[in-house]
């Protein structure tokens, strides 16, 4: 199928940001294609961490973009998101919300959304780290060939590391890096006190740390 | 690594960079950020929203299929039409005139009575010093003079029913005097000619 590659929007331009929401609020179809062509890889990588399951956040993904078109039907909301500037905040508690949804429809303990802290110890922790180091590999395959072994180590390690986490650290760093969030924006996300992201994302990176740093490689020792 | 946001003040929080190096964040943003969203994913995303968008802002899409010309058209014939409206309404408006004054060339001046309006103390009233003479006269003037003076006072009375335009009273009065006068003749004075 013959497509035509949409204005694109710069993810980093508040300015650009706030008139192409107006615009798509507005009923611009152009806007609210650049608007969807911005978001995708971001609202995907995301759900992709969450749940590890990239056909489950693919449909995700959807519904969370269906979601989105359908406040527009709301003025007021439509108003808020679009002259507070919290377009982005919102659109991934829209995509977090949907997959909270889809776990609690599946019967199923959404083992990425919690955020009780020892979470990330037992079994749902060794399946996130074999999850996160098949993900690194296929990264690693895909790029740079030439030091594809060692990139994908490195990835492999760190995988194995974050698996290490709680769930509760694991989350602020994957709606840090996979989403690209700031950390008030993951607040506000997350509904939760910056100071409690914050201190999460510290204990994260330090946990990280003196897991690399005590086994270069957590893998072999695993 | 990710691309940050412009809300993204707190990105670089002093807290969090003592711990977080160069390398580590880089080495996170690769294995978190560089997942490959699938083929077209936000094509197909688009074309599945985009009926719903429609429905959400009917007017939008539905004013920018419209020609340009056939929007100029448009508001041509609207300009065209307020000005039919505004135009039958100021002919179907009620004058401005006031009940006590009309306009004259920008100038006021006083309303012209119609010719039965009643204006002015009545005629009952102005005619009844004459009355009251004409009594007198009968008890202290000989008949000529008296019949003299009748007729001065009837015309007198025919005078102020002119001034008053009320035509039709200033007749019965004048059939009333002349009656009168009758009658008397009849009484004795054949004298009196008109």
């Amino acid at each position: 199928m013959a497509r035509t590659p949409p204005a694109r929007l710069a993810p980093d331009s508040g300015t650009d940001l706030a008139a192409t929401v107006r615009s798509a609020v507005g009923g611009d179809e152009a806007a609210w294609a650049a608007l969807v062509h911005a978001y995708t890889p971001r609202v995907f990588r995301l759900l992709r961490r969450r749940c590890g399951d990239a056909e489950l956040a693919e449909e995700l993904t959807q519904v969370t973009f269906v979601k989105l078109v359908q406040t527009f039907h709301d003025p007021e909301k439509a108003a808020t998101y679009r002259e507070q500037g919290r377009f982005e905040p919102w659109l991934f508690r829209v995509a977090t919300n949907a997959l909270r949804d889809e776990m609690r429809r599946r019967g199923r303990h959404a083992t990425p959304m919690d955020t009780t802290p020892g979470a990330g110890s037992g079994e749902s922790a060794s399946a996130f780290a074999a999850a996160e180091a098949r993900m690194a590999q296929d990264a690693a395959d895909r790029h740079d060939p030439s030091n594809r072994l060692l990139a994908g180590e490195r990835r492999a390690d760190l995988a194995e590391a974050l698996g290490q986490l709680s769930d509760a650290e694991r989350e602020v760093l994957t709606y840090r890096h996979a989403a690209g969030l700031s950390f008030a924006q993951i607040a506000e996300t997350l509904d939760q006190p910056i100071g409690t992201v914050l201190a999460r994302s510290h204990r994260a990176v330090k946990k990280l740390k003196a897991l690399l740093n005590a086994d270069p490689s957590p893998r072999a020792a695993g | 690594m990710a691309t940050p946001t412009p809300e993204n003040d707190l990105t670089r929080d002093p807290a969090v960079d003592d711990d977080l190096d160069a390398g580590l964040d880089e080495l996170l943003d690769q294995t978190l950020g560089r997942d490959e969203t699938p083929p077209y994913l936000a094509d197909r995303i688009v074309e599945a929203t985009l009926p719903e968008l429609r429905r959400a802002t009917p007017a939008g899409p539905v004013l920018a299929r419209i020609g340009p010309a056939l929007k100029i058209g448009l508001r041509v014939a609207a300009v065209v039409a307020i000005g039919a409206v505004v135009t039958l309404a100021l002919i179907n408006a009620p004058s401005n005139e006031s009940v006590d004054t009309i306009a004259d060339g920008g100038e006021q001046v006083a309303p012209v009575p119609e010719i039965d309006e009643p204006q002015g103390p009545s005629l009952a009233e102005a005619l009844a010093p004459l009355d009251r003479l004409d009594a007198a006269l009968a008890e202290t003037t000989p008949r000529q003079e008296a019949l003299d003076a009748e007729l001065d006072l009837l015309a007198m009375r025919v005078e102020l029913a002119s001034v008053d335009r009320s035509w039709n009273d200033a007749e019965s009065l004048l059939d009333a005097s002349l009656t009168a006068m009758e009658l008397e003749q009849a009484d004795g004075l054949s004298s009196l000619t008109f």
